[in-house]
């Protein structure tokens, strides 16, 4: 359990290092994000250019990945972002994090660029370099295949086209589906040419206490299969929240002019897509569909940001799209997201067809959308404005960026429109790596029936059960992301976490009882507490390093200043005076100044640690 | 009286429709989700606890207003309302 390794791979000097790491280290960080993080706050310069080879390239299984606790096949991949500048990390799912566990490893990270494509092999304590001219080229399912025609039954992490070709928002995926969509991981993969980390595995994990363990997983597991939500994460999936956000106007569409599109959207119509329901590792909810037109999807992502965001009016189109997408190795939040963005100035007149390379742009156009989105990954055209992402707002007329929907310069990440629901709105605000509702997202908001008392106990505080202020947010997004923050250290998915889907699900005290188990530490409540917050800081610090500021934690133009259009959310905006104060008592919850900068005792406790 | 009911998913599967029209006796909420439970029995332990109340896992929408927890089920409907029916999930 406790003696995987850190491999450290030298992709310029062709130099690899085998290091343990410290119990201390683990203890402070547990695993996954947190590591991840702490490494890249320490080994990033400042000032470099993320697609530079000075930049690093971390990929970490959770503490308890690869073991029998629920839904704990997740890892992290973590960067400085050519997306945004700041904080590039991701979280995904599937087979391949416990695999590279079994091979010996926590965690890889790569330094420098190597000199022609390449992917990594780990197997049963070691690691290789490896050439991978023959696999270069391939798109994220064929080389795949590739791979496992070549080599058996090995497990990896790939980029795609997109990856290859620099595309600031390629992702990194395992599977079909499973994507390490966000801020651009694929892409600085493609910087260091590598296409891939391979990773075939026979040690088995040593489980200090086997029969805890399995007492521990046996009643969490009884527990999470009582809930009524978990049924329906297992047969519908996430597209039933398309439409429990459409009811009161909270669907991103057409570049967020609307806030509520179709009811073809709906579960029900993608029931007729869906071919079977499966799992990623360890996890008995299995929530993802294997799709009938050759791919898997769609996810609630998919069906608003390649659909209701750029106007679709076919589900069937919307879902060949992402298949597509998936394919090309792009993440489907921003891939969605620039395509409205673009758009809608095209629309408005802000760029012509000079601009587009006589592309004529308009919503619901699916054979203009399907050749863009090829063009994108290729950068052919204007495909290769498009494939800078934010950074093409001077080109498209909108240095301001006031049309896109993005903070920190990432897009966002769902399709919720979060001008109804405040706490949201401060959640997507404050994320360390930008629009992003897996940070923060207090679901518990929706369960406008959860008892005032029920929601106090959980949040700590006295909040008010009215979801359309921000007074009282700042303790439930806080209090969120501490919890997530935790929940990703251990690469254990957020869909059983207390506090994303459920008032019930893994809380702290079924967190402690599994570490302890795994590992055999007496591990205490307040060490567990702690390392959330640990992990927000050094995010926090590490983004500070690259420039950001206060100025960053905000939104998007128009949910400030245009209100929503339609349904329930109808006027509703986010107050900018408002919001600063929220912002205010946010940073004083996180025990930040009043620029939201970490406190120097507080770095100084971070530094120490090793 | 009659208001018009739609149900998501799971409740739309266990009814077998997800809209209807209901007519049923009395005049508030608690009344509306008895006459629905008569026609549906499978939903009442959907959605109420084993207390018998509305359990918080389930959103209540009048007319697009989300009923909250201290609205009671006591509260009156009236002609033509809908009600709609589902439960709260994240993800992405």
């Amino acid at each position: 359990m406790l003696n995987r390794k850190l491999g450290v791979v030298d992709l310029s000097k062709g130099k690899i290092e085998i290091q343990e790491v410290s119990e201390s280290l683990r203890k402070a960080l547990l695993g996954g994000r947190g590591f991840n993080s702490y490494y890249l706050w320490n080994m990033v310069p400042e000032g470099i250019d993320p697609l530079s080879p000075e930049n690093v390239l971390i990929f970490g299984a959770g503490f308890l990945t690869g073991t029998l606790a629920p839904s704990s096949g997740r890892f992290n991949v973590s960067a400085k972002s050519p997306e945004t500048g700041f904080l590039g990390d991701t979280n995904c799912g599937g087979f391949f994090a416990p695999e590279l566990r079994y091979a010996g490893f926590d965690r890889l990270i790569l330094k420098g660029k190597a000199e022609k494509p390449s992917y990594i092999y780990v197997e049963d304590g070691a690691i290789e370099i490896r050439d991978a001219q023959d696999y270069w080229g391939l798109d994220t399912l064929d080389v795949q295949k590739a791979f496992r025609k070549d080599l058996g039954q090995v497990e990896m992490a790939v980029c795609g086209v997109a990856g290859e070709n620099l595309v600031r928002y390629a992702c990194i995926r395992t599977g079909i589906k499973n994507a390490g969509g966000r801020t651009g991981m694929g892409c600085v993969m493609g910087s260091k040419n590598i296409k891939a980390i391979v990773a075939q595995g026979t040690i088995g994990i040593e489980i200090a206490h086997p029969e805890e363990m399995l007492k521990t997983v046996e009643e969490l597991k009884d527990y999470i299969m009582k809930s009524k939500i978990t049924p329906i994460l297992g047969s519908v999936g996430t597209p039933l929240l398309y439409e429990v956000s459409n009811a009161f106007g909270g669907i991103r569409t057409k570049n967020s002019q609307l806030n509520a599109w179709s009811d073809d959207f709906n579960a029900s119509e993608v029931e007729k897509f869906v071919e079977k329901m499966i799992s990623c590792s360890s996890c008995f909810v299995h929530c993802r569909h294997r799709n009938t037109l050759g791919g898997e999807g769609p996810e609630y992502t998919a069906l608003g940001l390649l659909g209701s965001n750029i106007g679709m009016e076919k589900l069937e189109d919307c879902i060949k799209m992402q298949n597509q997408v998936n394919d090309l190795g792009l993440d489907v939040s921003s891939t969605g997201t620039y395509l409205a963005w673009a758009t809608e100035l095209f629309e408005k007149g802000l760029i012509d067809e000079k601009v587009t390379g006589g592309i004529d742009l308009s919503f619901n156009d699916f054979e203009t959308y399907t050749k863009l989105i090829d063009m994108i990954s290729r950068r052919e055209g204007f495909g290769d404005i498009l494939a800078e992402g934010q950074w093409a707002a001077e080109k498209l007329n909108d240095p301001n960026r006031d049309y896109l929907i993005a903070v920190k310069g990432l897009p966002q990440s769902d399709p919720h429109d979060v001008r109804y629901m405040k706490a949201f709105a401060l959640g997507i605000a404050t994320s360390s790596r930008g629009a992003d509702h897996l940070r923060s997202r207090p679901t518990l908001e929706i369960f406008f029936k959860l008892p005032p008392d029920v929601r106090n106990k959980i949040y700590g505080a006295e909040i008010a059960n009215n979801p359309i202020t921000l007074d009282t947010k700042e303790h439930v997004v806080s209090w969120s992301e501490n919890i997530f923050a935790t929940i990703d250290c251990l690469g254990m998915c957020k869909f059983i976490c207390h506090g994303f889907n459920s008032p019930h699900f893994v809380d702290y005290d079924w967190m402690l009882r599994l570490i302890n188990a795994a590992s055999g530490w007496d591990y205490t409540d307040a060490q567990l507490r702690a390392v959330g917050p640990r992990v927000i800081d050094i995010e926090r610090l590490f983004n500070m390093k690259h420039g950001l500021t206060k100025a960053h934690d905000t939104l998007p133009k128009k949910y400030f200043d245009d209100p929503s259009p339609l349904k329930v959310a109808k006027g509703h905006h986010i107050d900018r005076e408002e919001f600063a104060k929220a912002l205010d008592r946010f940073y004083e919850v996180k025990g930040w100044t009043p620029q939201g900068k970490v406190k120097d005792d507080r770095i100084a406790e971070l530094e120490a640690i090793a | 009286m009659r208001i018009k009911v739609k149900l998501l998913k799971p409740f739309s599967d266990i009814a077998g429709k997800d809209e209807m029209d209901l007519d049923f006796e009395g005049e508030n909420i608690q009344n509306a989700l008895d006459g629905l439970c008569e026609l549906y029995p499978n939903l009442r332990k959907e959605l109420f606890n084993e207390k018998g109340d509305v359990d918080f896992n389930i959103n209540i929408f009048i007319n697009d207003k989300p009923m909250t927890a201290e609205d009671d089920t006591t509260t009156n409907l009236s002609e033509g309302d809908i009600l709609l029916i589902f439960m709260p999930v994240a993800g992405g």
